[in-house]
């Protein structure tokens, strides 16, 4: 590696940093996971016992969707050092998207022994516009993602040197990645059992050593299972899996109504399990629509940025040049070129199998291959031009072109997306809070609006509400049809929507959108202006 | 050989026209529609043949698949314009390829026939896209005038608007599931072929020395959207029906390079039952759901 591939190289990871540090106690605000596993953790530093009063849990039932609890303890000797805030929480996401940047460089150096393309694709997957969100948060599914990419590394490093050490580190590196996040748990294994196909002469080789780190990988994989299974994991499956879309169900009726007679093609055809198959195959297959990766991006506010893709617009054709030169080209051997497909088409599966699709929060491994070909298309383009005579020219247009579409997602990521999207976000609490704490002595009880999703979770973070309290007084409600709970009151707080005619004298009350006879004594607002909270005071 | 070529391009013929009748009376009005849809699949036959000989099986193929294509069977009855149009289109390229095969003029001057035809039909009554006055407020209000013009102006949301237009037409929902946009509720091909498309482009552009026929056809489809991007609709089925063709081609090709890949017959019972489930169940939707 040439000293100016270094310095590139540095100020690759330092932009990365830079994009992903950025203004990260405040934006984007928290969301009320991110203050859960903040929460979690300084109950656990305090007491011992998350929320739920259980020690040390390995899944966190928190709104009870179960959440693995990796990333709870990543977090949590941040929380120690630097306190229960916002930055705690998202901190060892952001290190870790640096290291998958790293690694990814690492990657694409060790297959295709060329610096170069290994840079244009670490620059890459800096400037993605889905990678720099998810890490920007407390996402386990970007931390799961690094663990996944590294993983790989030490695979494919292990087939060079070092075996049972390089083996081991890639057997551990997948099991971290089951103990982080749900769809690693489809999306590791079945990468893992990819590369053993693919390079299963090579394995076979190596079959007596190979026992140790799968033994290892076994019985570090023991604990998530049966964490796993006792701790309502199928439980979040039912709650956010295929079949909690009831739409093939009553679309199955609807066809199998439209005929006027039943014979056994008709109910063959209009089966149920066919058109969950058929939504299924649907769902899978809505991860490669163009419209989702280059100019709408998810319909879930908390996952996309205004006007914006999950990759850039102009990443479009050089996406269908690195297919092509992937095919063509023998920059990759046949190997690894079977195995980067195999990334792009696994990594999407788990979030098929859920009833929200396109996801780009369950199928953000994409953004690995989808790097890999962006940048093997960019290589290829820069290649075939440097023979030609306008060559200076046609690279002046390429960063020219790239440069705008990255100032175009970078100014719809950090200038548009708070003031379109206020209520992705849970906006207007870090001021709500210290206020209604400071208050609340004035008053018998505190009506909170339940319109944000989990405001006690949200309450309980900003006040730093002594855990040893909060675990004797929350109750928790009964699981709604997607399997969530909440708590609806503790100390003086209830969160109900706000029926002003149904509450007490004395109290404090913040309200949304809600109609309320009164005026106000305070308002929070979005960050686009628009009022996000109204206090009252009911005397 | 000769013979069983005719007796292939019959059966076809026939077949395809009895697929078309299947929803609509027949009569005087739609019987030319009819006849030139069901003509589409020889025309094509005879144009893969032309611009590569060694093509025939693919040619083959080809034609079976555009008989029983759901794009194909939805327009052949009702909409005789843009048939007409693909029949022209596919008249020209196959005497250009005559041509540019034998070198024999009179086909350069038999083009100007279908040339001349197809200016009748040519619609540029394209429109344009829709304005949203709300947006460039929101745009402005979040940040100033000057940053709407350098990233969200007009010719950024022309390229915003085409490209979403564009892409609609490689998407699942126009090609397989139609959901949004198709009565019945299916894409424009059947569902098992989605996998040999992707099978058929991959190879195409996995061979080391791209041929001349693919690259005839990968051009055809990324360019065939274009009309059809440019219109104000989300979707427009109609102008982007010359698709149908490239699309074809390359199931074709998927189909042709899996069957020599696993020459037995367990894979060609896998392509004929496959296709024979995908085509009962679109058969099931045209049939029965039709506007129900």
């Amino acid at each position: 590696m040439k000293l100016n591939q270094k310095i590139i190289l540095i100020l690759i990871l330092i932009t990365a940093f830079f994009l992903r540090i950025h203004k990260i106690s405040s934006f984007p605000a928290i969301n009320s996971d991110e203050a859960a596993i903040g929460y979690n953790d300084y109950s656990l530093i305090q007491t011992g016992k998350d929320e739920h009063n259980v020690s040390w849990p390995l899944h966190f039932n928190s709104f009870g969707d179960y959440k693995p609890g990796g990333y709870f303890y990543l977090s949590l000797p941040f929380i120690k050092i630097l306190g229960l805030n916002l930055l705690a929480v998202r901190l060892p996401n952001i290190i870790l998207s640096i290291l998958t940047i790293f690694f990814l460089y690492k990657l694409v150096a060790l297959l295709s022994k060329n610096i170069n393309l290994a840079l244009i694709s670490a620059a890459v997957l800096t400037f993605s516009p889905w990678h720099i969100h998810f890490s920007r948060g407390g996402w386990e599914s970007s931390a799961a993602l690094s663990f996944i990419v590294i993983g790989i590394y030490f695979f494919f490093k292990s087939m060079e040197e070092k075996f049972l050490l390089n083996l081991s580190l890639f057997i551990i590196s997948f099991v971290c990645s089951l103990y982080i996040y749900h769809s690693a748990r489809i999306i590791a294994p079945l990468l893992a059992l990819s590369l053993f196909i693919i390079y299963f002469n090579f394995i076979k080789s190596k079959l007596p050593k190979i026992f140790i780190p799968i033994l290892i990988g076994t019985i570090l994989t023991i604990p998530v299972l049966f964490s796993f299974l006792n701790n309502g994991g199928t439980t979040r499956f039912n709650g956010v899996g295929i079949t909690a879309d009831k739409g093939p169900l009553l679309r199955s009726t609807e066809l199998l109504n439209q005929h006027q007679s039943l014979n056994i093609i008709n109910r063959g055809i209009d089966n149920k399990r066919v058109l969950y198959f058929i939504s299924w195959v649907q769902k899978y297959t809505s991860h490669f629509d163009l419209n989702f990766l280059a100019t709408n991006g998810d319909a879930v506010p908390r996952s996309k940025s205004p006007e914006l893709g999950q990759i850039n617009l102009i990443d479009v054709p050089f996406l269908i040049i690195g297919i092509i030169f992937l095919l063509k080209s023998n920059i990759y051997n046949r190997k690894v070129k079977i195995f980067i497909l195999s990334f792009l088409f696994i990594s999407p599966l788990a979030s098929s199998l859920t009833f929200q699709a396109p996801s780009a929060l369950r199928s953000l491994s994409m953004v690995i291959p989808l790097s890999i070909l962006i940048s093997l298309g960019i290589f290829s383009f820069i290649e075939f031009i440097t023979k030609n005579k306008f060559k200076n020219i046609f690279i002046f247009f390429l960063i020219l072109i790239y440069t705008y579409n990255i100032a175009y997602s970078i100014d719809s990521y950090f200038f548009h997306y708070e003031k379109r999207y206020p209520t992705a976000w849970q906006y207007g609490f870090s001021e709500l809070v210290p206020y209604i704490e400071k208050e609340k002595n004035k008053y018998d009880n505190v009506f909170v609006t339940n319109k944000y999703d989990q405001p006690y979770i949200l309450f309980l973070f900003y006040s730093k509400y002594p855990p040893q309290l909060a675990q004797k007084q929350m109750n928790w409600t009964t699981a709604d049809q997607f399997g969530f709970t909440t708590v609806n009151h503790f100390d003086k707080y209830t969160f109900e929507k706000i029926n002003w005619s149904k509450i007490p004298s004395n109290s404090l009350v913040v309200s949304s959108d809600e109609i309320v006879p009164s005026e106000p004594i305070k308002i929070i607002n979005f960050p686009n202006g628009q009022p996000g909270f109204k206090i009252y005071s009911k005397l | 050989m000769a013979k069983n070529k005719t007796a292939f391009l019959i059966t076809i013929f026939i077949f395809s026209f009895f697929l078309k009748t299947l929803r609509i009376n027949l009569n005087l009005i739609n019987l030319p529609t009819l006849v030139l849809s069901s003509l589409i699949p020889i025309l094509l036959f005879f144009l893969i043949k032309q611009i590569d000989q060694k093509s025939e099986k693919i040619a083959i193929i080809s034609s079976i698949i555009l008989t029983i294509n759901p794009y194909n069977i939805y327009f052949s009855p009702t909409t005789w314009k843009i048939n007409f149009l693909l029949f022209l289109l596919l008249s020209t390229m196959w005497l250009f390829s005559k041509y540019f095969n034998n070198k024999n003029f009179k086909y350069l001057i038999l083009i100007i026939i279908p040339l001349v035809f197809s200016l009748f039909f040519i619609d540029n009554n394209s429109g344009s896209y829709p304005q949203d006055n709300n947006r460039i407020q929101t745009i402005i209000n979040e940040t100033n005038s000057f940053e709407y013009h350098l990233f969200y102006g007009q010719p950024q949301l022309f390229i915003r608007n085409f490209s979403t237009r564009y892409f609609n037409y490689f998407s699942q929902e126009f090609l397989i599931f139609g959901d949004t946009f198709a009565n019945p509720r299916h894409g424009v091909i059947l569902y098992c072929s989605i996998f040999f498309l992707i099978l058929g482009i991959f190879i195409s552009l996995s061979i080391k020395k791209i041929q001349k026929i693919n690259l005839i056809f990968f051009i055809w489809l990324l360019t065939a959207p274009i009309p059809a991007a440019l219109s104000p609709e989300l979707i427009n089925t109609d102008k982007a029906f010359l698709l149908s063709i490239p699309l074809i081609y390359f199931i074709s090709l998927g189909i042709y390079f899996f069957l020599i890949k696993y020459k037995n017959k367990l894979a060609y019972s896998f392509v004929i039952f496959a296709y024979l489930l995908s085509f009962i169940y679109y058969l099931d939707m045209y049939l029965n759901h039709f506007i129900k």
